[in-house]
């Protein structure tokens, strides 16, 4: 019989799961969420109820121990959504306080490998956004972006957008999440959204789409196609959201369902 | 054909779009055209946090924002202001005696195109270089204006490289460099008698003395950074010929934080690998250059008996020569371990390293859990990011084959050349004519970038024919 933990899917709820593992006598041999657990006949499930005081314990005995870096791999391991990531986590935790700050060294080792692999496929994919979201500016000078991410990165976008639009105010929407990031110009928050209708573009937002198309089209050496090499580097699952890739201005319409004169 | 101002500017440099949005869409694909075979687009080497009250900052790393049809990164809009070219430079496409349409932005239009299309997230900065727009005065001071209201007026803080027009006033060249990130002064042909036959209107020292002038300046604001040392020593060196640096306000104002790079092309002249991979690390060394860009030369010019006119170009060679350009930099191999006069140019079939490597058997096979960093960097296969994952992992347990294969050690290559736990797993006998036959047949680079050329041995008579002689 496998004991199972069940989460409510916050990284608050996995923190006192890790907490439940390491101070009860049922030792879990998986974490799973509530929403993805599939029931069996051979698992014990225990439901574990999420606990601001055991997260910031075991946060802070992670940030103490083990250092800012080794938290902020956890961090971005749980941004991931990866199925496996709540047994992923406390396996490489477990190991992890027994190896020390140099366990992310470890590579090789079954438990910290997987989590360092998370790790990666985040970073990997919030650097990749970084650069392929595109704003776009509306009639109150507010720029708005809207992508589907992979894992769960607007929270690292959202910090690297503040920085560097410094004093604008902006919007980056995950479709797929229906969650944004807001900024006001000042701070930065989350929040559930839902698709914003009546949008009306800036005047000029179809002249700078417009030239950016043109500039992309002229900037590719013609005798040097090469799609596979293209699309090797920007993966397909990420054009629909690219001005220079996705159909014209016009076509933008329905999607933001405008009404631009 | 020139274009006169299209847009009107107002005092609080924003703009008003009046008359004609197709002049200004044309004028970015003429330019854009004249600009796309530059290969550096790099935005790395600069760490600039955001200001209050500008716009942007810059990513040590660099981002990519796009990638055209030809799978390049898009990092920077990369354009020429002008290519209306006084020069008649015969590989080039804006050489005045090509019939060809011309175009010029005016300063306050790149820029404002520049600002919006950062705001949108499109690019990482600006890639500003241009033709020799009637003098190389005249052309760099109308880039110095660009780059000068972009800092000062519309407070952008986000990434330039400039490319500055070889044989412009030191004083144009100094003013940019402080507002630039990175600066480029590219030498295009390897050597001097090149030049003087390909284009004739630009002098090799023309090309040198402002790369010096560079270095010397960063090397000045550079003295508490990293390579103290050699930046001070080099620093004695140019004061003590005779060169006497200009005193500055403020030593520590930076000056070209990025660093410079320089572009050489290949394929136009007959000249060897072995000319260009020195003439590369004595750049490195002695400019202290951060890059050095080698450009497969295309043939954009028909009819001319100076150059080649072949379609097939020689991308593979580019390929293998950049190659090259990462073991002198990040790998530690000096030039002349990986070519000689008598071996001038790079094997085909086979990278530099996996070359070197099998001409230096008796070096092999190494235990992984035993080498040092330096000797691990010269297993074909292994590079800086596994060699130090590597270092890092076996401090807990030796190595195992499985384990090198869970850390994401490409084994492809190395399973020749090594030992894990005294084990070789690399299925064939540590033989030079075996090793180098596998290898020539599994190596991904040569078929891919060969499909359209009609022979190797086109490109490198020498090499072609020492791989046959085993």
């Amino acid at each position: 019989m496998s004991v199972v933990y069940l989460y409510d899917g916050s990284f608050e709820g996995l923190m006192t799961a890790v907490y439940e593992g390491y101070y009860t006598d049922h030792k879990p041999d998986a974490i799973i969420t509530e929403d993805a657990y599939k029931p069996t006949f051979f698992d014990q499930t225990i439901v574990i109820y999420t606990d601001h005081i055991k997260t910031t314990k075991v946060v802070n005995s992670i940030k103490e121990k083990l250092g800012e870096e080794v938290l902020q791999t956890i961090l971005y391991a749980f941004l991931s959504e990866d199925e496996e990531l709540g047994t992923l986590v406390y396996r490489f935790i477990r190991v992890a306080f027994k190896i020390g700050p140099s366990c992310l060294e470890y590579r090789a080792h079954e438990d910290i490998g997987p989590v360092l692999d998370l790790y990666r496929k985040v970073t990997r994919e919030s650097h990749h956004l970084l650069g392929l979201i595109r704003f776009m500016e509306l009639e109150s000078n507010v720029l708005y972006s809207q992508f589907e991410g992979t894992h769960n990165v607007l929270s690292i976008l959202g910090s690297h957008f503040f920085n560097r639009l410094s004093g604008e105010r902006w919007i980056l929407h995950d479709l797929k999440r229906s969650t944004a990031v807001l900024c006001d110009g000042e701070s930065w928050n989350i929040q559930e959204v839902q698709l914003p209708e009546n949008v009306k573009f800036h005047e000029r937002e179809e002249l700078f789409q417009e030239l950016w198309q043109t500039y992309y089209k002229h900037i590719a050496i013609q005798e040097r196609v090469n799609p596979k090499l293209q699309m090797q580097n920007m993966p397909k699952k990420y054009w629909k959201y690219l001005i220079e890739m996705s159909s014209p201005f016009e076509k933008q319409k329905p999607r933001l369902s405008s009404n631009r004169a | 054909m020139q274009f006169h101002g299209i847009i009107k500017t107002n005092i609080c440099s924003r703009v008003v779009w009046g008359g004609n949005i197709m002049n200004l869409k044309k004028k970015i694909e003429i330019l854009a055209e004249s600009a796309k075979y530059d290969v550096s687009c790099s935005s790395s080497g600069s760490d600039r946090a955001a200001k209050k009250g500008m716009l942007g900052n810059t990513s040590l790393p660099g981002i990519c924002h796009s990638w055209s049809e030809d799978g390049r990164c898009i990092s920077l809009l990369k354009i020429l202001l002008s290519n209306d070219c006084v020069y008649d430079c015969a590989y080039c496409v804006n050489r005045k005696s090509n019939d060809f349409p011309r175009a010029s932005f005016t300063p306050d239009e790149l820029a404002d195109i520049t600002m919006n299309f950062y705001r949108r997230n499109y690019i990482e900065g600006l890639f500003l270089s241009s033709a020799v727009l009637i003098s190389p005065d005249y052309t760099m001071e109308l880039m110095v204006k660009l780059v000068r209201r972009l800092r000062l007026v519309d407070r952008y803080n986000g990434y330039i490289h400039m490319k500055a027009i070889p044989g412009a006033d030191q004083r144009l060249i100094e003013e940019a460099g402080r507002y630039v990130d990175r600066m480029s002064i590219n030498m295009e042909l390897p050597t001097k008698e090149g030049l003087k036959l390909l284009a004739p209107q630009k002098k090799q020292e023309h090309i040198i003395a402002p790369m010096q002038f560079i270095r010397d300046r960063i090397v000045e604001n550079k003295i508490d950074g990293p390579h103290t040392k050699k930046l001070a020593r080099l620093r004695q060196k140019s004061i003590g010929h005779g060169q006497s640096p200009v005193r500055y306000r403020d030593q520590r104002e930076p000056f070209i934080p990025a660093g410079q790079t320089t572009q050489l092309m290949i394929g136009a002249t007959n000249d060897t690998d072995y000319t260009i991979i020195r003439l590369s690390e004595a750049m490195y060394d002695r400019l202290l250059l951060k890059r050095v860009y080698y450009s497969a030369y295309i043939p954009v010019v028909q009819n001319n008996s100076l150059l080649p006119t072949t379609v097939d170009t020689p991308l593979l060679r580019e390929h293998r020569l950049y190659q090259a350009d990462w073991l002198l930099r990040f790998y530690g191999f000096n030039a002349t371990e990986l070519l000689t006069k008598e071996h001038p140019n790079f094997d085909p079939l086979l990278d530099p390293k996996c070359n070197w490597a099998i001409r230096n058997l008796h070096l092999f096979p190494v235990e992984v859990n035993k080498a040092d960093l330096n000797l691990l960097l010269r297993v074909p296969g292994i590079g800086p990011t596994s060699a130090r994952r590597i270092i890092a992992s076996r401090k807990f347990a030796w190595l195992s084959f499985e384990d090198l294969k869970k850390m994401g050690v490409v084994l492809k290559r190395a399973k020749y050349f090594i030992l894990c736990k005294g084990r070789y797993h690399g299925q064939v006998d540590l033989e030079e004519t075996k090793i180098r036959n596998i290898l020539a047949n599994s190596d991904p680079d040569s078929k891919r970038l060969c499909l359209n050329q009609l022979s190797l041995s086109e490109f490198y008579p020498d090499a072609f024919q020492a791989v046959r002689k085993i």
